[in-house]
C-alpha cells in the first residue's frame, strides 16, 4: 500500500524479521534433503549439519536402480500424465456443456458433480476398493488414472464452467452458423479457447496426482508409485539417511521444477479457484 | 447431454454410488472375503465402545480446535505482505513452496529431522538441552504433526488471503487513514471485515483439509502412533479396512467422517456456486 | 440470393411473448433493416431467421424452402454479430475459412474464396494476423469477410456497427451499402439507430413489443408514418407532438390557434388529438404561427435546433437555418398545415 506512515513502515520492517526466518524455514527442508543426498554415509555421520564438501552421485544411482525408484518413477509418470490429460478432456467437455449449452437438469447435474466434493476417498474407502476389484482395475495403470480423474474432477469442472461462462455466446453461435457440429465446436473453438484455464488446471492436477499417496496406496499395491515407494524406503533405509534423502530429491524434483517454471500460473490458478470475481 | 456423460459417469461410479454402497456395507458384518450379515447399527454401537474410535474422535476434536491458528497465521502474514513488508515478493513465492510438496516428502524429511537422533535434537544437545522423542512421545506427537501440517499449508492460506486482499479497495483504506485511523484500527475496522468472505472460505477448506488430507503426513511420520496418539478418523478408516481387516467397521467410521465433512462441504459448495454464477 | 418470407411467426420465452404473429417478406436482393427500441424483438426475429432461436409458431421460408426446423448451417445464411465473434485463436484467414473447412471443401476453393473476400474488404495484408492484432474496423471487416466466403443466400447483421466509434460507423455504413451493391445479396440488418436505418435500407421494418408497426421505404416512413410511434421513432430530432382538439367543419384547435385539419377524415368535435410537426417544418415564413419562448439553443453549425416553450406550456423543437435566436427571446414559429401529421390520442394516424 502506498504512502504508508513512518511508524507503519517501522512496524513493517520489524515484522520482516520473523517473516524472513519463516521464509528460511520453508527452504530448509529441501536444502536439508539436497545437501545430505550428496554426502556419503560416513560424511553424514561425521558432520550432519555441514555442507557436502565432496559431492557424490552414488546415492542417486543406488536409489534410482537398487531401490527401484526408476520403476516407481515410471509408474508415477504414466498415472499422472494419463490422469492430467483425461482430466483436461473430461472437464473441458463438461464445462462446455454446463456453461454454453441449454439442456434439462443442467443446474442439477452441475450440483451433482460439485456435491461429490463432499465425498473424499476416505469416506468411500471400502466400497471404492470393492468397485475397483469388481471392475478389475486394481494394480492397473488405467485404474489409477480413472481414480485420479474421478477424485480430482469436480474442481476442474468447476473451473472450466466458470471460465467458459465468461466467453461470449456469440462465438458458439457463429460456429454453428459456420456449420460446425457440436463436437467440432468443442474441438475447434472451445478446446483451444480454454487453453489458458486448461494449462493452469493441468499444472495443478499434476501436483495433486504426483503428490498423492492414499489413492495410489489403495489401487497400486503391486506397482508402487513414487510416493508409495518413498514411504516404504523410509522404513528400509532409516540408517542410510543420504540414500533416503536422495530418493526424496528424486521424488520432489519434478514438482520443484514445475513450480519454478510455472510459479505465477500455479499461484494465480489457486487464487482464482479460491475467490473468483 | 453427451458432453457431460464422462464426468457424470466417473463421479457416479467412483464416488456417489460407492457412498450408498458404503452405507449398506456399514450395516453388515462383512470382512474382505465374506459378505457377512445385516447387523443394523451394530458397527456404530461397537465404535462407541472402541478405544481406537474414541481416541480418533478426541484427536479430531483437538485438530478442529487448532483451526483458528491455521486461519489466523496466514491472514496476518497476507495482510503484512499486502501492506508492503520489505521483501514481500520473496516471501510470497517462498511461503508457497512447502504447499506444493507432497505430504510424503515433507513427512519423510521431518521424520529424519525430528527423530530421536535427528538434527533437531542434535542441535538441542549442542545447546545443552536434552532431546525429546518428538514423534515417539504421545504428548508431543499430535501437536508436532499439526505444526508440520500448519507449516506445510500456510502458504496456500497466504495465497488465498492475498487474492482476497486484492479486492479490498485502496480508496477505502486511504479514506480511513484520512479519517485519522491508526494502522491497527484500519486492520481491525476496515480490512478484516472486508475479508469476511475469505475468512469463511478459508475456514471451511482448512477444516476439510485437516479432516481429509492429513493421511499422508501421518502415514509417513507416525503411522497413527505412538499408540493411537495421532490416529485421526481418516487414518482409522484406512487401518480398519486394511491392517485390521474390518471393512464393515471401516465403512461405519467412514459414515461418521462423511457426516462431519458433508456439513463443511455443503458450506464450501454454497460459497463456490455463489461465485461461479451459472 | 433469395427471398425471405415469414408467415405468422411467433416466439415466446416461457410465458412472455417476444415476437407476436409477424408476417413479412423480404425480396430477393433487398436490403431490409429491422429497427426499433431495445427490447422490441428485432434481434430475436433476426436470430429466428438465422435458426439460433427456435420458432414457437409460424413458418420461415428462405428461397422458397421451409427452413423453420432447419439447423442454422443448413439455411444458407451467414451472420455478422455485434461483438464480431471472431475466433481469437485463429488467424484472419482461418477465421474466414472456418465454415468452408467445416464443410470439407477443397483447399483450392477455400483459398480462392478467402482471397476474393479479402480483396473486396481490403484485408489482404492482414490474413495471417490474429484478431487481437487488428483495429475495431478491421475486425468488423473480418466478420463480414467470414460471412462473404460462405456465399450465403442471405446476410444477417446484428447491430454490427454499434461497437465502433462515430466516425468509423459512418464510414462502415457507406462500405456496407457499397458491398450490398457489389454482391447484390439479400441482406437483413438489425439496428436501434434510426439514422442507420434511413441511410442504408431499401425497406425498413419498424418493430415494437414484438409486433411490426410499419414496413416501408425510408421515404415513406418519414413522410407518411402509420402511427405516432413510427413518426416519433423515425427522424432526428424527434417529431413534436402538440395536443389538438377537433372542431366542427374540419378545423382543429392547437397551441391557441385554429387551423384546417391536415387529414380528410371527419372527426367529431371535441375529440382529443395529437398534431405531429417535424422540427424542419417549423422554419417557414408563413402559415400557422405559434408564439414561443426560447429555452435553449443547440447550435449544430449550419443549422441550429431551438428548444422552446409555447404559451400552452408545451415544449417544442424547431430547426433554424438562418437566424439564431437567444435564450429568453420570443419567436414566432410558422408551419404549413399540409406538413403536419394528425394522430389520435391512441397514436392512430388520420390521413
Amino acid at each position: 500500500m502506498s504512502g504508508a506512515g513512518k511508524r507503519q513502515r517501522l512496524a513493517l520492517r520489524i515484522a520482516a524479521v520473523p517473516m524472513g526466518l519463516l521464509a528460511l524455514s520453508c527452504l530448509y527442508p529441501i536444502f536439508f534433503a539436497i545437501n545430505n543426498a550428496f554426502k556419503t554415509r560416513d560424511d553424514y555421520m561425521r558432520d550432519r549439519f555441514g555442507l557436502a564438501t565432496q559431492p557424490t552421485f552414488d546415492n542417486f544411482v543406488q536409489a534410482w536402480s537398487r531401490a527401484h525408484l526408476n520403476e516407481y518413477f515410471l509408474n508415477s509418470v504414466i498415472a499422472t500424465l494419463g490422469a492430467v490429460i483425461l482430466l483436461m478432456v473430461v472437464s473441458s467437455m463438461a464445462g462446455f456443456a454446463l456453461a454454453s449449452l441449454r439442456f434439462p437438469y443442467r443446474r442439477f447435474l452441475f450440483a451433482v458433480i460439485l456435491s461429490s466434493l463432499m465425498i473424499p476417498v476416505q469416506v468411500v474407502l471400502v466400497p471404492f476398493m470393492r468397485t475397483m476389484l469388481a471392475l478389475n482395475l486394481v494394480n492397473t495403470h488405467i485404474g489409477l488414472i480413472l481414480s485420479y480423474t474421478a477424485f480430482f474432477l469436480p474442481f476442474s469442472v468447476y473451473m472450466m464452467t466458470a471460465f467458459y461462462s465468461g466467453l461470449p455466446r456469440e462465438l458458439i453461435e457463429a460456429a454453428r452458423i459456420d456449420g460446425a457440429k457440436l463436437l467440432q465446436v468443442w474441438w475447434h473453438v472451445m478446446l483451444p479457447l480454454g487453453m489458458p484455464a486448461l494449462v493452469t488446471l493441468a499444472i495443478l492436477n499434476t501436483l495433486s496426482c504426483w503428490n498423492d499417496i492414499l489413492i495410489s496406496l489403495l489401487v497400486m499395491q503391486k506397482h508402487r508409485t513414487l510416493m508409495v515407494g518413498i514411504s516404504a524406503l523410509k522404513g528400509q533405509y532409516s540408517d542410510q539417511i543420504p540414500l533416503f534423502t536422495s530418493g526424496i530429491v528424486i521424488a520432489a524434483a519434478p514438482i520443484v521444477v514445475l513450480y519454478i517454471l510455472f510459479q505465477r500460473r500455479i499461484v494465480s490458478g489457486i487464487a482464482v479457484g479460491a475467490v473468483k470475481g | 447431454m453427451l458432453f457431460l456423460l464422462p464426468a457424470i459417469l466417473l463421479v457416479l461410479v467412483f464416488r456417489i454410488f460407492p457412498l450408498f454402497w458404503g452405507f449398506a456395507i456399514s450395516l453388515t458384518s462383512a470382512t474382505s472375503t465374506d459378505p457377512g450379515q445385516f447387523i443394523g447399527a451394530g458397527n456404530y454401537l461397537r465404535a462407541l465402545d472402541d478405544p481406537n474410535f474414541r481416541s480418533a474422535m478426541a484427536n479430531a476434536v483437538a485438530v478442529l480446535l487448532s483451526v483458528p491458528i491455521f486461519v489466523t497465521i496466514p491472514m496476518l502474514l497476507a495482510i503484512l505482505i499486502h501492506q508492503g513488508v520489505p521483501g514481500r515478493t520473496f516471501f510470497r513465492s517462498v511461503y508457497f513452496f512447502p504447499a506444493i510438496l507432497s505430504s510424503v516428502i515433507i513427512g519423510s524429511i521431518f521424520s529424519v529431522v525430528l527423530s530421536f537422533n535427528g538434527n533437531l535434537n542434535a542441535l538441542l544437545n549442542l545447546a545443552g538441552i536434552s532431546g525429546v522423542d518428538w514423534l515417539g512421545h504421545s504428548a508431543t506427537a499430535l501437536p508436532v504433526t499439526l505444526a508440520i501440517q500448519c507449516w506445510s499449508t500456510f502458504g496456500m492460506g497466504v495465497l488465498i488471503f492475498l487474492a482476497g486482499l486484492s479486492t479490498v479497495s485502496k480508496e477505502m483504506v486511504e479514506a480511513a487513514r484520512l479519517d485519522g485511523a491508526k494502522m491497527w484500527q484500519i486492520w481491525w475496522h476496515v480490512i478484516i471485515p472486508e475479508l469476511r468472505p475469505i475468512i469463511e472460505f478459508s475456514t471451511v477448506i482448512t477444516t476439510i483439509g485437516l479432516l481429509t488430507s492429513m493421511f499422508g503426513l501421518i502415514y509417513v511420520l507416525t503411522g497413527g502412533g505412538p499408540g493411537t496418539a495421532t490416529t485421526v478418523p481418516e487414518y482409522l478408516i484406512w487401518a480398519a479396512q486394511g491392517r485390521l481387516n474390518r471393512p464393515a467397521y471401516a465403512a461405519a467410521v467412514s459414515m461418521v467422517l462423511f457426516l462431519m465433512t458433508s456439513i463443511l462441504a455443503w458450506l464450501q459448495i454454497r460459497i463456490l456456486s455463489r461465485n461461479a454464477n451459472i | 440470393m433469395a427471398r425471405v418470407e415469414l408467415k405468422q411467426v411467433s416466439k415466446s420465452f416461457g410465458s412472455t411473448d417476444v415476437i407476436r404473429d409477424v408476417s413479412l417478406s423480404i425480396e430477393e436482393g433487398e436490403f431490409a433493416v429491422f429497427v426499433g427500441p431495445s427490447g422490441c424483438g428485432k434481434s430475436t426475429l433476426l436470430r429466428m431467421i438465422a435458426g439460433l432461436e427456435e420458432t414457437s409458431e409460424g413458418e420461415i421460408f428462405i428461397g422458397g424452402d421451409d427452413v423453420t426446423d432447419e439447423e442454422p448451417a443448413d439455411r444458407g445464411v451467414s451472420m455478422v454479430f455485434q461483438s464480431y465473434a471472431l475466433y481469437p485463436h485463429m488467424t484472419v484467414a482461418d477465421n474466414m475459412s472456418f465454415g468452408l473447412r467445416m464443410a470439407h471443401r477443397p483447399k483450392a476453393e477455400i483459398k480462392d474464396k478467402v482471397e476474393r473476400a479479402a480483396k473486396i474488404l481490403q484485408l489482404e495484408e492482414y490474413l495471417q494476423r490474429k484478431p487481437a492484432q487488428l483495429s475495431g474496423g478491421q475486425r468488423q471487416r473480418v466478420a463480414i469477410g467470414r460471412a462473404i466466403v460462405r456465399d450465403p443466400k442471405v446476410f444477417l447483421f446484428d447491430e454490427p456497427l454499434s461497437n465502433l466509434d462515430a466516425e468509423l460507423r459512418v464510414q462502415m455504413r457507406v462500405e456496407l451499402a457499397k458491398l450490398h451493391r457489389v454482391l447484390g445479396n439479400t441482406m437483413i440488418y438489425v439496428t436501434h439507430d434510426q439514422t442507420e436505418a434511413l441511410t442504408m435500407a431499401d425497406r425498413i421494418v419498424v418493430l415494437r413489443s414484438g409486433r411490426i408497426e410499419q414496413i416501408g421505404t425510408p421515404g415513406s416512413l418519414y413522410q407518411d408514418p402509420d402511427n405516432a410511434f413510427v413518426a416519433g421513432f423515425i427522424g432526428s430530432p424527434r417529431m413534436n407532438f402538440l395536443t389538438a382538439t377537433a372542431l366542427a367543419g374540419g378545423r382543429l384547435a392547437v397551441g391557441g390557434r385554429e387551423m384546417d385539419s391536415p387529414a380528410q377524415a371527419t372527426l367529431e368535435p371535441g375529440r382529443k388529438l395529437q398534431l405531429g410537426l417535424r422540427p424542419e417544418h417549423l422554419d417557414q415564413n408563413e402559415g400557422i404561427d405559434l408564439e414561443a419562448t426560447v429555452e435553449f439553443v443547440e447550435a449544430m453549425g449550419s443549422t441550429s435546433y431551438v428548444h422552446a416553450t409555447l404559451a400552452t406550456g408545451e415544449t417544442i423543437i424547431a430547426e433554424r437555418r438562418s437566424s439564431q435566436p437567444r435564450t429568453g427571446d420570443k419567436i414566432i414559429l410558422h408551419f404549413a398545415p399540409a406538413s403536419a401529421r394528425l394522430f389520435g390520442d391512441d397514436g392512430e394516424r388520420f390521413r
